[in-house]
C-alpha cells in the first residue's frame, strides 16, 4: 500500500505542476523523436514478450500485450 | 508452448494524440538462448490514414521455432525423465510455426484519439484471441495526456500430450498519464490491473518427484491456481540532455496474488549523429523478482500446488541494448536504399537472467540470450 500511496502522491504532483504549462512554441525540444516514450510500438512489443516469458512480471511499462502461452 | 511467442498490440505512446501517420514496417528478428531455444520471427506492419481523421493497421507475424526449442540439453539424473513424452515434457515434433494477424482502426475523438485493435494467434497446439480498446486525451494546453486502455483476451490450450482443451482468459485494464514538466524533460506515470484465470501452467513442464522411501521417480502436472490477479505501478522520466540527446530512466513495481513482487529499473540512453540521419541508442535494464509462494525446489510428495517454471522462482536479470537507426538518406553509395523516407534499425540486446535455483529442464541456474533485430520503417 505505500507504493501505491507513493505513485498517487507523484501523479497528484504531475497534475498540479500542469499549473505552469509549457506553451506549444516552447515545445520543439519535447517533440523530437528520441523525447517520445515508445516511439516505436513494434520495437517495444517484441522486447516486453520476451521478457514477459522469462520473468514473471507483466504490465506497468505503458504497453498493452494481448493473451499467449507465455503467461 | 515450450517457445517464446508474443503478441503486440497497438502499444500505446502517450504523447501521441494523433493518429499513426502511414508508414511500412517490416522487421527480421531472431532470438537465440543458451536453453537452446532459437526462433525466427518475420514481422510487417502497415499504417494507412484513410480519412483525415482515421487510421487503419493491419500487422502479420510468424514465429518459425527450431525443434531444438522443445529438446532442450540437460544433464542426466533423476529429473530427466521429467522430459519423457509418455509423461509429458518437450515433444519431438521438428519446427513449430506460429501465425499472428492484427487489424486495428484509430479516430481522433475531439483532441484525443481512441483505439481498437483484434488479434488473432494460432499455433498447432494453442490459439488466441485478443480484443483491446484505448483512449487518449489531452489536458492542460495538451501538457498533460491522460491514458485508458482495456485488453480481453480468449485463449485455448491443447496440448499435443493431453487430450483436452482448456481455456485461459485474460483481462487487464491500465491507466497512464504523462505529464511535461519542462521544456526538456517529460514524465510518464503507468498503472496495470490484469485478472488471469483458467489454465495458468505449461501444460509441457513436469513436476518429478523422487520419493525418500524408494527413490521412485513420478511424473506429474503442474498445478498451479486457477486465478491470478497481477498489479504494476511504473514511472519514467525523459530529460533532454542536449540538442541531439535525450536520457531516459525508469521504475516499475510489480505485485501478484501468487506472491511474486518484483523491481525494476532500466535506463536509455539516445543521440542523434549527421543531423539526425542516424541515432545510437544505448540501455540498460536490471530486474528482480521474489518467488511464487507455491514454487519449490524440489516436492518430496504431491502437492495442491507445485510448479517447476522458472519464472516463478526468484532471481534477477539484466540486459543490455543497442540499436542503431539510419536513414536511407545516407545510404547514398547504394542508390536502391537511398530514400529520405525510409529508416534503416539494427538491435542487438543481450540478456542474462539468473534463478535462485536451476531450471526444471535445462538443468542451470543461469540463461543468456540474444535478441536481434534487422528492419525497415517506410513513411509514405
Amino acid at each position: 500500500m505505500k507504493f501505491i500511496q507513493k505513485f498517487s502522491l507523484i501523479a497528484i504532483f504531475f497534475l498540479l505542476s500542469s499549473c505552469a504549462a509549457v506553451q506549444p512554441w516552447e515545445r520543439e525540444g519535447l517533440s523530437d523523436p528520441i523525447m517520445i516514450f515508445d516511439e516505436n510500438p513494434i520495437d517495444k512489443g517484441i522486447l516486453e514478450h520476451h521478457i514477459d516469458y522469462r520473468e514473471g512480471s507483466v504490465g506497468g511499462t505503458g504497453a498493452q500485450s494481448g493473451g499467449c502461452g507465455c503467461g | 508452448m515450450k517457445k517464446i511467442i508474443f503478441i503486440l498490440l497497438a502499444v500505446c505512446t502517450l504523447q501521441a494524440q494523433e493518429i499513426p501517420a502511414d508508414e511500412l514496417q517490416v522487421n527480421f528478428n531472431g532470438y537465440f538462448d543458451t536453453f537452446s531455444v532459437l526462433i525466427a520471427y518475420p514481422s510487417i506492419s502497415l499504417n494507412k490514414q484513410v480519412s483525415e481523421n482515421m487510421s487503419i493497421t493491419g500487422r502479420y507475424l510468424v514465429d518459425v521455432i527450431s525443434a531444438a526449442s522443445m529438446r532442450s540439453d540437460f544433464d542426466v539424473d533423476g529429473v530427466t525423465s521429467a522430459t519423457s513424452r509418455n509423461s509429458g515434457g518437450g515433444d519431438d515434433n521438428p519446427d513449430e510455426i506460429r501465425h499472428e494477424t492484427g487489424l486495428g482502426i484509430t479516430r481522433m475523438l475531439g483532441s484525443g484519439t481512441i483505439s481498437l485493435n483484434g488479434l488473432y494467434s494460432t499455433e498447432h497446439d494453442y490459439n488466441s484471441s485478443t480484443l483491446a480498446g484505448n483512449i487518449t486525451y489531452p489536458f492542460a494546453k495538451k501538457n498533460t495526456i491522460v491514458q485508458l486502455g482495456v485488453v480481453r483476451s480468449w485463449d485455448k490450450v491443447y496440448p499435443q500430450t493431453r487430450d483436452w482443451k482448456r481455456d485461459k482468459n485474460v483481462f487487464t485494464i491500465n491507466g497512464g498519464m504523462t505529464q511535461i514538466l519542462s521544456k526538456r524533460m517529460l514524465a510518464q506515470v503507468d498503472a496495470s490491473y490484469s485478472r488471469m484465470e483458467g489454465m495458468l501452467s505449461d501444460a509441457y513442464q513436469v513436476v518429478s518427484i523422487i520419493f525418500p522411501g524408494d527413490g521412485r521417480a513420478v511424473n506429474y502436472e503442474p498445478i498451479h491456481p486457477a486465478e491470478r490477479i497481477r498489479r504494476a505501478v511504473g514511472v519514467r522520466l525523459n530529460y533532454r540532455t542536449g540538442a541531439n540527446s535525450a536520457i531516459q530512466t525508469g521504475y516499475r513495481y510489480y505485485w501478484d496474488t501468487w506472491d511474486v513482487n518484483s523491481h525494476t529499473i532500466q535506463g536509455l540512453y539516445q543521440r542523434h549523429f549527421h543531423n539526425k540521419k542516424m541515432t545510437l541508442s544505448l540501455g540498460v535494464r536490471y530486474y528482480s523478482q521474489g518467488r511464487a509462494y507455491f514454487y519449490e525446489e524440489a516436492y518430496t510428495s504431491p502437492q495442491p500446488l507445485m510448479a517447476v517454471d522458472s519464472k516463478l522462482d526468484s532471481g534477477n536479470s539484466q540486459e543490455y541494448q543497442f540499436k542503431l537507426r539510419i536513414n536511407g538518406e545516407m545510404l547514398n553509395l547504394l542508390p536502391i536504399f537511398s530514400d529520405e523516407h525510409v529508416d534503416f534499425s539494427f538491435k542487438f540486446n543481450f540478456y542474462r537472467r539468473h534463478t535462485t535455483t536451476v531450471d526444471w529442464h535445462a538443468r542451470t541456474r543461469d540463461l543468456y540470450a540474444i535478441i536481434t533485430s534487422f528492419g525497415f520503417r517506410y513513411h509514405f
